[in-house]
């Protein structure tokens, strides 16, 4: 009885061993069969709907590459990328979490390219039932407002910006309900109907056409920002990164962004 | 009976999974400094705010928990089976997910919106995280403390209701005494779980300062920043929150120790 679980008990460890061992090499050799070659992009989930459409169309265009994508908070995938030391293409939600790729050396800055535009814009509930038609309206007594939250999510720091420059910061922060941790999770709540407005991106109306309208903000208040798309500096396949990178800001790549509701030329603001 | 393993053996086979579970804390200590924990001053609300929700939490758990975990031990009905498995569903769900399903029941789009008539709320509130935390670890509570109730020899209660002790007296004076080292250690389990909490929090609590930022929250947002500051700020902030729950874990756990004997186990 005891040399039956000692046996399996060394057994089990063993194969756990093997399976460690092994794995790295077998994934290994996907990526250099010397056929193809096989990229891992760090993708930003809000840009998940048009990036795997990017993929198809790319690895059809490209059958001798394929495109890995792993999908996540943009500041989460930049310490992944930076700890590991690994990844071949960044994508961030917005262009200050690639700034902070800059700076800390994970992306070649000659690589950086626009992907998509976005424009900061009060999203409130289909038809506007609160009558809301600017940043004042946020701070009226009853008005339910989501922001997403600043220092964690670009669209957070985007949103203080704004509300910070109207001078209407503390009486809107008033009326917060809810600092989400996500672009998603931001979008989630006026398409839920759990908060009467946020702040938010003009594609958000995209991802839910009947549940969301947008009310512009003031030219002035607003700073247009970007979705972009670099190579890492860990990339071990460059040349194809950049194929990757330039297929996305191509015609076809521009016609997959915009059919999901980004906007693919420089806005101009109204 | 058979011969026990020797020690150096159960040692050796032990160790794979302490070192596997060990050595990436232990990773985490190692990666701060004195600096790092400067970041805790501003965390003192987040750390407040998990003990407290945890603890809640555990009380509902127990409140609502123990006549669920009664029921299962002492009668057998159709469907059991059933109940039993849908009681392990908070288990095997997502915590997202939970999150979700609590969202989409408790907000605008399910009763929320009969709430709202009342203006009342419960998304994105205090209370929201108490829910969260009770919906995903109540089952930990519940197992642990059927599993008590079903070690009581029936031969005590009956014995105790011969004597004119009526069910609840037999109950608190018989089968939480003998059951008592279950029902904690459910109640252990229930608060470290509550305590972890984080994807369905996220989803129906929200991340608000000082409301419903928990620590598991406010560790995932420093990290999400992607700044160095961030990252080593999420990394104390985690070390802070093992270090605590280790010491409120076994306090717990010393303070009802049971000293297993052959004839016991």
């Amino acid at each position: 009885m005891l040399r039956a679980a000692l046996c399996a008990g060394l057994g089990a460890v063993a194969l756990a061993l093997a399976l460690i061992v092994v794995a790295p090499a077998v994934a290994g050799q996907r990526g250099s069969s010397g056929e193809k070659v096989t990229l891992t992009a760090f993708v930003g989930s809000a840009s998940k709907p048009p990036a795997l459409a990017a993929k198809a169309a790319f690895e059809k265009k490209y059958p001798n590459i394929i495109v890995d994508m792993t999908f996540g908070g943009s500041g989460t995938l930049l310490n992944q990328m930076k700890l590991e030391e690994m990844g071949d293409i960044y994508m961030p939600g917005s262009d200050d979490y690639m700034d902070k790729a800059e700076s800390q050396k994970v992306v070649v800055p000659a690589s950086r390219r626009i992907v998509a535009y976005l424009v900061p814009t009060i999203c409130v509930q289909h038809g506007n039932p609160k009558k809301i038609r600017g940043l004042q309206d946020l701070a009226r007594p009853g008005i339910t407002v989501g922001l997403a939250r600043a220092g964690a999510v670009c669209l957070g720091d985007v949103s203080d910006e704004i509300l910070r420059k109207a001078g209407v910061e503390q009486q809107v922060k008033a009326n917060v309900i809810n600092y989400a941790a996500s672009c998603e999770l931001t979008q989630q709540m006026i398409q839920l109907g759990e908060v009467d407005a946020i702040i938010g991106w003009d594609s958000f109306k995209a991802w839910a056409p009947d549940k969301i309208d947008l009310v512009p903000i003031p030219a002035n208040l607003v700073r247009v920002r970007s979705v972009p798309a670099a190579v890492a500096v860990y990339s071990k396949h460059e040349r194809e990164a950049r194929l990757f990178v330039s297929f996305l800001t191509s015609k076809q790549g521009k016609e997959i962004f915009s059919s999901h509701g980004y906007s693919v030329e420089p806005p101009k603001v109204k | 009976m058979g011969r026990r393993p020797p020690a150096a053996v159960a040692t050796l086979l032990s160790l794979p999974l302490l070192l596997f579970l060990l050595t990436p804390i232990a990773g985490l200590v190692v990666r701060t400094t004195p600096r790092s924990y400067a970041c805790c001053v501003q965390a003192v609300h987040a750390l407040h705010l998990s003990f407290f929700t945890a603890t809640a939490a555990l009380v509902v758990s127990v409140l609502i928990g123990t006549p669920v975990a009664y029921w299962l031990a002492h009668h057998d009905f159709r469907g059991k089976d059933a109940v039993d498995t849908l009681l392990d569903l908070p288990l095997v769900l997502p915590p997202v997910a939970a999150g979700l399903a609590l969202l989409l029941l408790y907000g605008r789009q399910g009763l929320g919106s009969w709430l709202a008539q009342h203006d009342l709320r419960l998304t994105y509130t205090t209370a929201a995280v108490i829910m969260s935390q009770v919906f995903i670890a109540s089952p930990f509570y519940v197992k642990h403390a059927r599993a008590g109730f079903e070690s009581v020899p029936e031969t005590l209660r009956l014995a105790s209701a011969t004597l004119g002790a009526s069910r609840l007296r037999t109950f608190f004076r018989v089968t939480v005494p003998i059951s008592r080292y279950a029902l904690v250690a459910g109640a252990v389990m229930t608060w470290a779980r509550a305590l972890g909490e984080f994807g369905a929090t996220l989803v129906f609590a929200g991340d608000f300062p000082g409301r419903t930022e928990t620590m598991p929250l406010a560790i995932y947002s420093s990290q999400a920043s992607g700044t160095e500051v961030g990252l080593r700020t999420s990394i104390a902030l985690a070390v802070v929150l093992v270090a605590v729950s280790f010491v409120v874990i076994a306090i717990a756990k010393r303070l009802t120790r049971n000293d297993l004997s052959p004839d016991m186990a």
